[in-house]
């Protein structure tokens, strides 16, 4: 007894130590190993206080083709209809609702918002995705956001308390999933497993028009069924107690809940594993909306909002939407939220735009690529200009459907700029570049040199660049400036004029 | 299941709980269910290698233990000696034998493709099945009488704290401490505590913050000052050191909570006054293993002197070899030999004498380059292939590149310090027994010193314990 005295007032005094060296953490520590750990609660910071309405979600969000005119988010998008309410989004690839359950804890700096969007993924719930190797490090930057003592989460990262897996044992466990995933379809099925599916696919593979084996396309099916031929069991996936939390935490914080259903391929699902899986996948929603529905959450299907076309990556699934993708999901939503913000809801409808005439002044509403190389170091007009130096070689760079350019006006192409630089060497130069499967690449460059001041002011350059008429069938068209010296130069107010 | 992990934080006192809450004819039960779990957690399959090692061996025990004469136990001590090479052999040494027999029939333009073994190298092979080999050796001697009771053999072979990295424990110093009906004691809780608590520090934040680094470094050395070469070589010693070193404390305070006292793993080696000091200093365990079955039983040093030196270089090489199945760890344990027995002639023609004053001018001269030495042979150790190490000592005296180059140079210079003082400071004694000397304030103030050093500084990449591949 006596021992055991001895051993609880030593215990208790190592527990007050404890919560003293907390208080130590949270005052020296903490904000250090947050920017080293889990530089994503920068973005959970930047919402603004004033957000009414917060779009959370992965690489689907803000991934855009290089040919988009408008490159910006669903999240923009989806904004654009509701031009009176402050949006704002938390976009992190690769990531789920476990990863946005625990980001949604940390707004309590914005205590106006009103409704939150969740991106609901098919694939994250497959067992590809949950044994994934982005796992570890997910969450792992995860752990210091828990809402747990700050130092019993650096415990917890000190001494690993997320899973360590390798290679081989995740994929055994993938492995284990997909054979233990059994596919009931309302009519006899040749594959009762996702496993047997697969191998099948591997062992028999897909021929080609002319009776050959082709190893795309192989590959291409059996990615499709091992990404979407499972059943969705809502009662052990990890990622619906992941959802239920964010419904609660919801609840308490008085949030209109919105399940945004990503779009899929279905239509190339279909193609490639036929109606048996397209079927799995209409299934999936079905519960996954019936479930959330039946919880109080607004569920916007968009599974099979969007035509193939409208994919970006054709040689693996993913829910990379090209531009009028991104537009119909943000309006889908927008659609969808109408109820919660009714005044507010000013419906956008967007075309194709045929356009010859190009300007962007830097300051991050006209996205562009290379978007990165803008800074608020100098600027001729605003607040930014694009920056080239040796981290960046090229300029704020203009990508586009040569297509969606008036066929009259493929002559020639005026560039103007307003450029600073103290030193302009032979190697800068403005280069137009027009590539496309019909034509042989065009690629033309010239020298700012002879042109340009070497002054430390801001002076207007231009060139006319005249193009050849077979460029005519070419499909995307990319004007930049080129700075191979090293020397920092800095662009502001780019204006491209096609005639 | 990893001693720096939150499952081992659960497990330790679980099993510590359970071990005193039952009566202590049960312990070996709980003991041992203990340490299959605890080693399944790698892998559940190579459960099936421990068992078969222990069965084998305890029954060469029994069989020796029945005959009289050396003559009719040899066949049981061959059969244990095989069962355990073979174990090592088939899991360790299968690749390197058959690459090594491919590349002597290439030579005569003979294309030989002998099968691959790509199964993961069961974790602690090597240090288990040396425990079960001194036993069997042991046995055949006469030294030891065989263990009759299967469960006690068997948690003699898979004790947790020590089955997969050490201390490499003799059979009649471990076995009557597993069957000692040990009371709670609070001094054993208290310094098994400090040890584990020193251990941990050692492990995660030293070893583990050198470790990134040294990866960064041994994996483009060409890419790295001379400068940093240099530190990455420093680093590693203290990588590899502290990372093993942790693990034995960790152990033996793992051990000693429960009342078992494991031997000392490490002596402050890096403060040794020359090569045969470093071998009683580092790796005890190992060492007096390969000194008692290996080196004494060809003669040892009472032998001509020119069988002595190939003593030497047998055991050395045969140190290296343990370490693992790759030409590097021979080349390392070559290093050692050349210089013991270049050492020991300078020794004799020089007559140093070594009895020398603790942290005198001519003990830091020795301990530098014995360190030095060391530091070059660790190169060989952490290298992937010749090749590699012939890399890193080129471009240490060339310089590489240098587009590469090491972040975060104060921190790791200030760990490196702190620890180097420690290491002083505990110059021939353990963490526990210089703790318990110190006034209160002292005492405590080292604990919530290395406490919130673990918790924040601890190094957050996952690397395990070095030695756990072997």
């Amino acid at each position: 007894m006596k021992i055991l005295k001895k051993i609880a007032l030593r215990f208790i005094i190592f527990l007050g130590l404890l919560i003293g060296l907390n208080i130590f953490y949270i005052f020296f520590f903490l904000e250090n190993d947050l920017q080293k750990h889990s530089p994503i609660i920068n973005q959970v910071r930047a919402v603004p206080q004033d957000t009414e309405v917060l779009y959370i979600g992965e690489s689907s969000n803000n991934t855009a083709a290089s040919i988009d005119i408008d490159k910006r988010a669903i999240s923009d998008f989806l904004a654009d209809h509701y031009p009176s309410l402050n949006f704002a989004d938390i976009t992190k690839p690769a990531s789920h609702s476990g990863i946005y359950k625990t980001l949604l804890r940390h707004l309590e700096h914005a205590p106006k918002i009103k409704t939150v969007i969740v991106t609901l993924n098919m694939r994250s719930f497959n067992a590809e995705w949950i044994n994934s190797g982005l796992e570890i490090p997910l969450r792992k930057s995860m752990l210091l956001l828990q809402n747990r003592p700050p130092l019993f989460n650096r415990f917890m990262l000190s001494f690993k308390g997320y899973p360590i897996t390798t290679e081989k044992e995740r994929w055994k466990r993938i492995k284990k999933d997909w054979m233990e995933s059994k596919l009931h379809l309302p009519h006899p099925f040749t594959y009762p497993t996702t496993f047997d599916w697969r191998t099948h696919i591997e062992e028999a593979g897909v021929n080609d028009e002319n009776g050959i084996r082709n190893e795309k396309l192989t590959n291409l099916v059996r990615d499709y069924v091992s990404t979407y031929a499972f059943e969705l069991d809502l009662k052990t996936n990890p990622r619906i107690k992941d959802f239920n939390a964010i419904i609660k935490l919801a609840k308490k914080n008085n949030w209109n809940l919105v399940f945004n259903l990503l779009a899929e391929n279905i239509e190339k699902a279909e193609l490639l594993g036929g109606k048996p899986l397209s079927y799995l996948m209409r299934e999936n929603r079905d519960k996954l909306v019936h479930y959330f529905t039946d919880k109080g959450v607004t569920v916007v299907d968009n599974l099979e909002a969007l035509p193939d076309e409208q994919f970006i990556d054709k040689d693996w699934p993913t829910e990379h939407y090209f531009e009028m993708g991104r537009k119909i999901i943000g309006k889908n939503v927008a659609n969808a939220i109408q109820k919660f913000h009714p005044e507010a809801y000013s419906p956008k409808n967007y075309q194709i735009i045929f356009q010859s005439h190009f300007h962007n002044d830097c300051e991050g509403e006209t996205t562009w690529s290379r978007m990165e190389t803008t800074t608020d170091e100098q600027a001729f007009s605003g607040k930014f200009s694009s920056k080239t130096d040796a981290e960046n070689e090229f300029s704020l760079s203009f990508e586009f459907p040569f297509t969606n350019i008036p066929d009259s006006t493929k002559n020639s192409i005026e560039i103007s700029m307003m450029l600073k630089a103290e030193v302009i060497e032979e190697t800068v130069a403005f280069v137009v570049d027009i590539r496309g499967e019909k034509i042989e690449r065009y690629w033309a460059s010239c020298s700012l040199k002879p042109m340009a001041l070497e002054t430390n002011g801001w002076q207007r350059i231009h060139h006319l660049f005249i193009l050849p008429d077979r460029v005519l069938d070419g499909e995307i068209i990319s004007i930049y400036l080129l700075n191979s010296s090293g020397e920092p130069i800095y662009v502001d107010d780019i204006d491209i004029l096609f005639q | 299941m990893l001693f720096n992990t939150v499952d081992f934080v659960l497990f330790l006192p679980i099993v510590i709980l359970c071990y005193y809450l039952l009566k202590p004819k049960y312990r070996w039960m709980l003991l041992l269910g203990a340490s299959y779990y605890f080693y399944m957690c790698w892998k559940l399959e190579y459960i099936v290698l421990i068992l078969f090692s222990t069965l084998i061996d305890y029954y060469c025990g029994l069989q020796m233990g029945k005959r009289d004469n050396k003559k009719s136990r040899r066949p049981f001590l061959l059969l244990s000696i095989a069962t355990n090479l073979g174990l090592l052999m088939g899991f360790k040494y299968f690749n390197f034998f058959s690459d090594g027999i491919e590349d002597v029939f290439n030579l005569f333009d003979v294309s030989l493709s002998l099968p691959v073994v790509d199964y993961l190298l069961p974790v602690g092979i090597s240090f288990y099945t040396f425990q079960t080999l001194s036993y069997s050796i042991d046995v055949y001697n006469g030294n030891q009488n065989p263990e009759h009771h299967l469960g006690y053999f068997a948690l003699y072979v898979s004790f947790f704290p020590q089955l997969v990295a050490g201390p490499i424990e003799r059979f009649s110093r471990l076995n009557p401490q597993l069957k000692k009906a040990h009371s709670f004691n609070y001094d054993n809780l208290k310094n098994g505590l400090r040890l584990i608590l020193f251990g941990l520090f050692a492990k995660m934040v030293v070893a583990d913050n050198f470790a990134p680094i040294v990866d960064q470094v041994y994996d483009n050395p060409e890419l790295y000052s001379s400068g940093d070469i240099a530190s990455a070589m420093l680093f590693y010693s203290f990588q590899i050191y502290c990372d093993f070193f942790g693990y034995s404390l960790i152990a033996i305070g793992s051990a000693l909570i429960m009342g078992i006292k494991l031997m000392d793993n490490f002596k402050s080696p890096y403060l040794a006054m020359g090569i045969a000091d470093f071998w009683q200093r580092w790796h005890i365990s190992l060492s007096t293993w390969f000194r008692d079955y290996l080196y004494f039983p060809m003669g040892g040093n009472r032998v001509k002197i020119s069988r002595w030196i190939l003593n030497i270089l047998i055991v050395f090489i045969v140190s290296g070899f343990w370490h693992g199945a790759h030409i590097t760890f021979i080349v390392w344990g070559l290093v050692f030999a050349i210089t013991y027995l270049v050492e020991n002639a300078l020794d004799k023609v020089l007559k140093i004498n070594r009895d020398i004053r603790t942290f005198s001018v001519k003990h830091i001269l020795l301990a530098a380059k014995t360190f030095l030495i060391v530091t070059i042979a660790w190169v060989f150790f952490r290298s992937e292939n010749m090749l590699d190490a012939g890399t890193v000592f080129r471009t240490l005296f060339t310089g590489g590149s240098g587009v590469e180059y090491i972040e975060n140079y104060s921190f790791l210079w200030t760990i490196l310090i702190v620890f180097i003082l420690i290491d002083i400071a505990l110059f021939n004694q353990r963490y526990d027994g210089w703790a318990e000397k110190q006034p209160l304030i002292i005492r405590w103030a080292t604990y919530v010193v290395l406490t919130f050093a673990i918790l924040v500084f601890a190094g957050v990449e996952d690397h395990p314990f070095i030695y756990f591949q072997f």
